[in-house]
């Protein structure tokens, strides 16, 4: 598929996905530090987060080129990371009265719901073929746009 | 009750006679807070938001109108670049609330700088100029000045952050979705940018926070990350206040020796297996909801330090029993209870996994504990100054090296 023919929302898409795959990348080295100070619980979430991170790497990078599975695996992860905030919004209203942050916020909600709803409008979808892979995959490595 | 609380009333906070506290009156570490005169920046963002609807409408209304109204000079920017438009457009809005929110001083030149650069790139974007070079050089120097700051001290706050946010994803679109593009390479070098601006962010709030703090265990202190005090102007302790923080002190001192050896506090129900570190907590759940407060013989929780291979007793942690439920400070001001907030909890395997980060998260696999219960701390090693603060982390490692050294 010519990435051209995407809808111009997935462009948009890419780039959220992008800083979220850097935010990934921030938390799994804060939890490499978590480490050295409270003990090894954080150990195994640096990894986790590391490969969450190269996840949405190559998945912003596959659906840039078309890719309808990048497309679907993201649906799947933004409704895990939006109902994963969700419970963290409950415990911060129930123990201690107040919401998520203004940042968590924009991190957590508003930019998974914003990913989560364009990739399932229609007229983006339609310029996916259902069921297929990204033609023209690069490496799962930092890559932007295609030329 | 203790013999220290069977003295006094329950003097929670030091001034007030109360029993419970709202969550809300602690004072937290301002990287999880908007600072009041960052209020009127996010009133802006709010606004432009609404604007950025608003003008969206107008330009579909608009699409025949001359060719150099706004609307339709607007109407062609592709989708893509109306996103970075509004972005830096935010950003632009974001430092004019900067401006009139402070006192005239360098920063808000800075912040002055700061709009009129993201209003010149805004600008070049609606009038059809390039854009894109001066957008990267605005960007970046923007983050990397905030940075910077950080670096030297200055405490972020979750309007600086978000700013940050803003810029860094602008960017983004600029160099990573570009019309045309170069190689694998430099668009991995692009992509590779925009996460070492993450980084650098992250990095320097955390930097900033840290150092911005004044230690946060007395009142009138700004906490660092993931510690809350309850309100409050610090005072001198009055004579009574200074003796019952004494007598506090002593029996703490008396009580704990025999868990010195941490095979007695193993006895007593106390989890110290996997100890490490300067600061390991060894808790005792028996104790967490058995109705006694302060009690110097039956604290919550030991901390210990390791001396090379050699455990050494710290201190006490005591807890109170729920979250909201006020500390008795018997001692005033000398022996302020806190609570802490943000905490990162592991699930697989449980655990504390660090502090929320500035980019409002836990690692993903964590929950995020809003708030505990409120505690307090009494260390039981000689020659320490003020036995229920914080312990210099330089004197802990001298001390604990002599006492490595004393074998």
């Amino acid at each position: 598929m010519n990435h051209n023919s995407l809808h111009p929302t997935v462009q948009i898409v890419s780039i959220l996905v992008l800083v979220q795959a850097g935010i990934s990348v921030v938390s799994s080295i804060e939890a490499s530090f978590a480490t050295l100070a409270f003990g090894p619980a954080a150990g195994g979430l640096a990894l986790v987060n590391l490969a969450l991170a190269g996840l949405l790497f190559a998945l912003a990078n596959r659906l840039r080129h078309g890719s309808d599975r990048a497309r679907r695996t993201i649906r799947f992860v933004e409704v895990f990371v939006i109902v994963w905030a969700l419970f963290d919004l409950a415990l911060a209203l129930g123990l201690a009265g107040r919401s998520i942050e203004l940042v968590g916020l924009t991190t957590r909600i508003v930019m998974p719901v914003y990913v989560w709803r364009a990739l399932r409008r229609s007229d983006v979808k339609a310029t996916f073929r259902p069921g297929q892979d990204a033609v023209a995959i690069e490496a799962p490595v930092l890559t932007g746009a295609a030329a | 009750m203790t013999s220290v609380l069977a003295e006094t009333a329950i003097l929670a906070h030091s001034d007030l006679v109360i029993t419970s506290v709202d969550p809300g009156s602690y004072l937290g570490s301002p990287m999880y807070a908007v600072i009041p005169e960052h209020q009127l920046a996010l009133f802006g963002l709010v606004v432009t938001i609404l604007g950025a609807w608003w003008v969206r409408w107008r330009a579909n209304r608009h699409a025949s109108c001359e060719e150099t109204c706004l609307y339709r000079r607007y109407g062609r920017l592709a989708l893509p670049e109306r996103f970075v438009f509004w972005l830096v457009t935010s950003s632009a809005v974001i430092h004019l609330g900067l401006v009139l929110g402070h006192e005239p001083s360098g920063f808000s030149l800075a912040y002055l700088i700061g709009t009129a650069a993201t209003s010149w790139v805004a600008w070049r974007m609606l009038a059809g100029r390039p854009w894109r070079r001066p957008a990267k050089y605005v960007l970046v120097g923007s983050v990397l000045a905030y940075a910077a700051t950080l670096l030297a001290g200055e405490a972020p706050d979750q309007m600086g952050i978000l700013t940050k946010l803003i810029e860094i994803t602008a960017l983004a679109g600029v160099i990573v979705v570009p019309a045309s593009g170069p190689g694998r390479i430099a668009r991995s070098v692009r992509s590779a940018s925009v996460v070492g601006l993450l980084v650098a962010t992250a990095f320097g709030a955390w930097v900033g926070a840290m150092s911005s703090g004044d230690g946060g265990h007395h009142l009138g202190e700004t906490p660092p990350p993931g510690v809350l005090l309850p309100g409050g102007e610090d005072r001198e302790p009055t004579a009574a206040e200074r003796a019952r923080a004494e007598h506090l002190y002593e029996e703490t001192v008396a009580a704990l020796a025999r868990f010195e050896d941490p095979a007695v506090a193993a006895a007593h129900g106390y989890d110290v297996a996997g100890m490490f570190g300067n600061d390991f907590h060894a808790g005792n759940e028996d104790l967490k909801h058995d109705g006694r407060i302060l009690d110097p013989h039956h604290p919550e929780t030991l901390v210990y330090a390791m001396a090379g291979e050699r455990p050494v007793l710290l201190g006490a942690m005591f807890e109170m029993e729920e979250i909201g439920q006020a500390g008795p400070a018997v001692g005033g001001p000398l022996t302020v209870w806190h609570a802490h907030d943000h905490i990162c909890l592991s699930l697989a395997p449980v655990g504390i996994a660090g502090l929320q980060s500035p980019f409002g998260s836990c690692p993903a696999g964590a929950i995020n504990v809003p708030i505990t219960n409120e505690m307090f701390h009494v260390w039981v090693l000689p020659g320490l100054d003020d036995p229920f603060g914080d312990i210099d982390e330089a004197w802990l490692t001298e001390y604990l090296a002599a006492v490595e050294l004393a074998g």
